[in-house]
């Protein structure tokens, strides 16, 4: 059958994939933390009918071979890690980070997860945790009394107790990864490491390269909507394009069905 | 048999070639770096007509030539450019002008000129198979935290070299292996400017290829009815035999 049926077929799957994360993308445009995720193409192989560089005379050879090429595969799913904008909310718990690093959340059966959502609260005990109320690693208590609390940009957190003395009670610290692209999500805007990302290396913020804490602030999604709706219509136009090439390899089939009478 | 009958079967042939590669060029008409391919196509053994004298077949008048068949020869990719589309991550990388990238697969090197690298888990650079992105030294390139890169392909530690130059080298004839990498033997380039933090989209021209597209369509539709035409006048030569 003609090998065009197949290879358009596949350019039109690709869009189809890329479409779902563009959408994904797009309904997490709010969401805190989020970071964008972009499809990586590759075409396929080659079969060769004629291999460039076959001798066709003496002392000669082709220049460039005949091959037939496969159509196209998506090779990865790419999160992209560039900063979020910057919100101020105001929330004594919400913190944003300024450049590199990820929050380490302790996960109900006890593994670390990584996030950059920073929109921390505080739970009956007066330990700080997530929205879905996993705990912040290193553990943050704060004494029951405290009238408010402040974090440095280097992640010192204090409380000011009623009586005006201001408590240390404890420090943020963050984690690094060599290759972040390489972590995996599983939801809920949490990472976890994997073989590819490297192995997590902790520090103190605002020292090293890692970012510095805002508090008061969110880090929104880095979703660029503008991008992601002309990406929408690129999609949909290949898309487009490679239903155009499976009906001409269509009705090739059926110029070649009415050749016999 | 009918020589005409054979002449346009290879026309017809032809033209599924072509479709297969229009094909395969809109299907990566969104892949990063990818070159579209044409199909060259060739006149096949062609062959002189001759008025010939019915006492000497060596003389006669020369008529004209025909070719007795058209046959795809060859799909050429080709390397121009393709447009630039800011990403803005750090590790994505678009050769504006001549170029590719050399990347290791299998302790072989093959040339790319897709940009969309990531780090692997020890910092080197790899492109999205894991394979190693090399230098002008050939060796695997380990890059700093917050790396940058210039036009030329050094990378800087900040304001420092880190004495690491992505290699870029062009191809004398680029043949394409799939995967978005090609073979060919290297030669120096020299009108190229690197640029970080960006990608290059594919050179194919979608307008163009659904001309092309339509053309095949109907060319295709035309010869057939050739086929048809002689088919039928072959139908009459056999009755016109059997009422005899």
């Amino acid at each position: 059958m003609l090998v065009s049926l197949y290879s358009a077929s596949t350019g039109m799957i690709a869009q189809q994939r890329r479409l779902d994360t563009i959408s994904n993308n797009l309904s997490n445009v709010d969401t805190t933390g989020y970071k964008a995720q972009r499809v990586e193409f590759q075409d396929l192989l080659y079969t060769p009918i004629k291999e460039a560089g076959t001798p066709v005379a003496q002392n000669s050879v082709l220049p460039t071979g005949d091959y037939v090429g496969h159509g196209v595969k998506v090779v990865a799913t790419n999160r992209i890690f560039t900063q979020g904008n910057i919100e101020q909310t105001g929330g004594t718990f919400d913190f944003a980070i300024m450049g590199d690093g990820f929050f380490q959340v302790q996960l109900q059966d006890g593994r670390i997860a990584y996030t950059r959502d920073g929109s921390f609260k505080v739970d009956g005990d007066g330990r700080l945790v997530t929205s879905n109320g996993l705990l912040l690693v290193p553990n943050i208590t704060l004494p029951t009394t405290a009238e408010s609390v402040n974090v440095s940009p280097d992640g010192i957190i204090s409380a000011k107790l009623p009586d005006g003395t201001i408590q240390n009670v404890g420090n943020l610290t963050l984690v690094r990864f060599v290759n972040p692209a390489g972590l995996k999500s599983i939801g809920n805007n949490l990472f976890l490491s994997t073989p590819a990302s490297g192995v997590a290396t902790e520090g103190i913020p605002n020292q090293d390269g890692f970012g510095s804490i805002e508090q008061g602030s969110l880090e929104k999604s880095n979703v660029d909507v503008v991008k992601e709706m002309v990406n929408m219509i690129v999609a949909q136009r290949t898309y487009d394009l490679n239903s155009k090439a499976i009906q001409t390899a269509d009705d090739f089939l059926r110029t070649i069905g009415t050749l016999k009478r | 048999m009918n020589r005409g009958l054979y002449i346009s079967t290879m026309g017809m042939l032809a033209n599924m070639a072509q479709l297969d590669n229009i094909s395969n060029n809109l299907a990566n008409a969104d892949t990063v770096g990818y070159k579209k391919d044409e199909v060259l196509f060739k006149a096949y053994l062609e062959k002189e007509f001759r008025n010939y004298d019915s006492n000497d077949i060596k003389k006669g008048k020369h008529v004209g030539y025909m070719e007795t068949a058209l046959i795809a020869e060859e799909t050429k990719p080709i390397i121009s450019q393709g447009q630039i589309v800011e990403t803005n991550n750090p590790t994505d990388f678009a050769i504006f002008g001549d170029g590719f990238f050399k990347v290791e697969r299998n302790s072989e090197i093959y040339y790319s000129r897709n940009g969309e690298f990531k780090l692997n888990q020890d910092g080197f650079l790899v492109n999205s198979d894991g394979n190693y992105i090399l230098d002008t030294n050939n060796q695997h390139i380990q890059v700093p935290n917050n790396f940058t890169v210039d036009e030329l392909g050094n990378i800087y530690n900040g304001t420092q070299l880190t004495g690491q130059k992505i290699a870029i080298v062009n191809l004398d004839n680029p043949s394409k292996f799939g995967i978005n990498l090609f073979t060919g033997n290297e030669l120096e380039a020299q009108n190229y400017k690197l640029i970080q933090g960006s990608v290059e989209k594919s050179n194919v021209d979608t307008l163009k290829e659904m001309v092309n597209l339509i053309n095949a369509n109907r060319a295709f539709e035309i010869i057939q009815k050739s086929v048809q035409s002689q088919d039928s006048m072959t139908g009459r030569i056999v009755e016109a035999a059997q009422r005899i």
